[in-house]
């Protein structure tokens, strides 16, 4: 996150403390999304779940405004708040959460959480994807983007199903090639979520 | 390369769930060939789930769970302001007032029933208004009134204070007869119409009985009270220094007028006429001892005249001549009343 967004995060926030419910807004079409599928990478719960949790760290952002003492961002206080939201629901599950420590917030920068920022990671993509043929953008946006089979591209496409594996693979050479200043580190970081 | 996409291609199939074990193996000894292809495999997988992520994110319906939030911050806030605030203060105060309602009990044999607290009505000069009192009473009010009733009527009797103009219809209650006090006489009533006009600064009361039955009781020297009933188009004049009466019927019509916004004088003398032109029209008015010997009477209906042409008006049928002097400003930015004075022609 650059030092604009910081400063205007800030000010958002004072002006949430002064009771402007845009401000709030502002925070939550912002992060919503995000949060709600990082709490469905955090512990395999259902989306409705997911959503449920993160609405209630919501609420209490709003209801503690005053007191709530930001020390890094808006940004890691919202999703530190997430995490520690899921291990309490683990531990009322019964269940043992020895490998999901809570870490300190220190642990986690911002760049961790920036990929769960809807916006910025569209931001990302969208500046990649255009690198690609319109054939090979079609398909991976239908694959990749949409969910859509393998086999259903082809037959919208009318193309072969090895075709549509073809293009997606290209555009991952692509995409990989494009990304490379963010992928290594954001790798590095964000793995765990993936292999657990 | 085309081995590459080949691996590439194995990789999606593992993140998506989709590769059989021969495929595994071959994805693993690539895997394990070199760090950089380790490194390259997890670059790979972190863009597909990237990917997946966005489209995860782009599914979730922001707006739609705002208005959810919305509603639950709702909640809270009922509930918790006003709830917890509700139940601290009965926490807090269920001791004294229990203790408090003890004491009430031992300390009043008699259960004299508790008076309700007593309010009072007003109306600035050239302001007329209408109030309905907890018995169902309405009182409408001529301008520079005060009117003191209790929020509830709970004794025995009704009873409101006057000072200034109103007209009171009284709700019927024969068991709870309704007092009008005026200082040093009152008005009772059980259920009528009538008007009094009791000015602080004027010499007479007024009271005139539009329907129904009233008694007006004077206090007299040795605290017993003289009675006089009134019957329909009675009206009372009481002297309040000398304390006579006199009673006459009438039409009443130059004492009811002011309630439908008619100011009218009827055979009037100037004294009288000055003080309701006075009270009407936010003035003061001041006339000449000539004037005052003369014995002139006026009469004349006005409805939404100003005080110019009102007075213009009079001094067509009389012989009178006046000036108005306009207020000034105040140190307060507020004006002094307007002054009239009238001399004879």
């Amino acid at each position: 996150m650059n030092n604009d967004n910081q400063t205007k995060e800030l000010f958002l926030y004072e002006e949430m403390k002064r009771g402007k419910e845009y401000a709030f807004d502002f925070f939550f079409n912002y992060y919503y999304p995000g949060l709600c599928v990082y709490a469905q990478n955090m512990i395999s719960i259902p989306e409705q779940e997911a959503r449920d949790l993160v609405q209630d760290v919501f609420v209490k952002f709003w209801n503690d405004r005053e007191k709530i003492v930001v020390r890094y961002s808006i940004r890691s206080y919202l999703f530190v708040s997430v995490k520690n939201r899921c291990f309490d629901f683990l531990r009322k599950r019964g269940k043992e959460a020895k490998n999901l420590e809570i870490t300190n917030e220190h642990d986690i920068t911002d760049e961790t959480f920036d990929t769960y920022v809807l916006s910025e990671l569209e931001a990302l993509f969208t500046n990649s994807l255009k690198k690609l043929p319109d054939r090979c953008y079609e398909v991976f946006e239908m694959s990749r983007l949409q969910g859509l089979k393998n086999k259903e591209i082809a037959v919208r496409l009318n193309i072969s199903e090895k075709t549509v594996e073809n293009q997606v693979t290209k555009a991952l050479h692509i995409l990989k090639k494009e990304l490379k200043d963010y992928l290594p580190l954001l790798a590095l970081f964000d793995l765990f979520h993936f292999l657990r | 390369m085309e081995h590459k996409d080949y691996l590439y291609n194995l990789i999606s199939l593992e993140f998506s769930g989709k590769l059989d074990s021969q495929q595994r193996s071959v994805l693993q000894s690539w895997m394990v060939e070199s760090p950089g292809n380790l490194s390259e495999y997890k670059e790979v997988v972190y863009l597909l789930s990237l990917s997946d992520r966005l489209t995860a994110m782009k599914k979730i319906d922001t707006a739609e769970d705002l208005q959810m939030v919305r509603k639950k911050l709702n909640q809270k806030i009922i509930s918790n302001r006003w709830f917890f605030t509700f139940q601290r203060v009965a926490a807090i105060l269920i001791f004294p007032i229990l203790l408090f309602s003890v004491w009430i009990f031992f300390n009043s044999p008699e259960r004299k029933s508790i008076s309700s607290t007593m309010k009072s009505s007003e109306t600035a000069f050239g302001v007329r208004s209408q109030i309905q009192l907890s018995d169902g009473t309405m009182v409408i009010m001529n301008s520079g009134t005060k009117l003191t009733y209790p929020e509830f009527f709970n004794g025995d009797i009704r009873e409101v204070k006057l000072s200034g103009e109103a007209y009171f219809h009284v709700k019927a209650d024969a068991e709870h007869p309704f007092y009008v006090e005026l200082g040093g006489c009152r008005i009772k009533a059980t259920g009528t119409r009538f008007n009094i006009s009791n000015y602080a600064g004027d010499q007479e009361i007024f009271a005139f009985l539009e329907h129904g039955r009233v008694s007006m009781l004077m206090d007299q020297v040795d605290s017993k009270s003289e009675k006089v009933d009134l019957k329909e188009n009675d009206l009372i004049v009481l002297n309040k220094t000398q304390r006579r009466y006199t009673i006459e019927s009438t039409d009443g019509s130059q004492y009811l007028g002011w309630i439908k916004g008619l100011l009218i004088f009827k055979k009037d003398s100037i004294n009288n006429v000055a003080d309701r032109l006075g009270r009407w029209y936010n003035a003061e008015i001041v006339f000449d001892a000539k004037l005052a010997k003369s014995g002139y009477v006026f009469t004349a209906t006005f409805k939404q005249e100003t005080l110019e042409e009102a007075l213009k008006l009079l001094s067509y049928s009389t012989p009178i001549n006046y000036k108005i002097i306009q207020g000034t400003q105040l140190k307060d930015t507020s004006f002094s009343k307007r002054k009239v004075i009238i001399t004879k022609k």
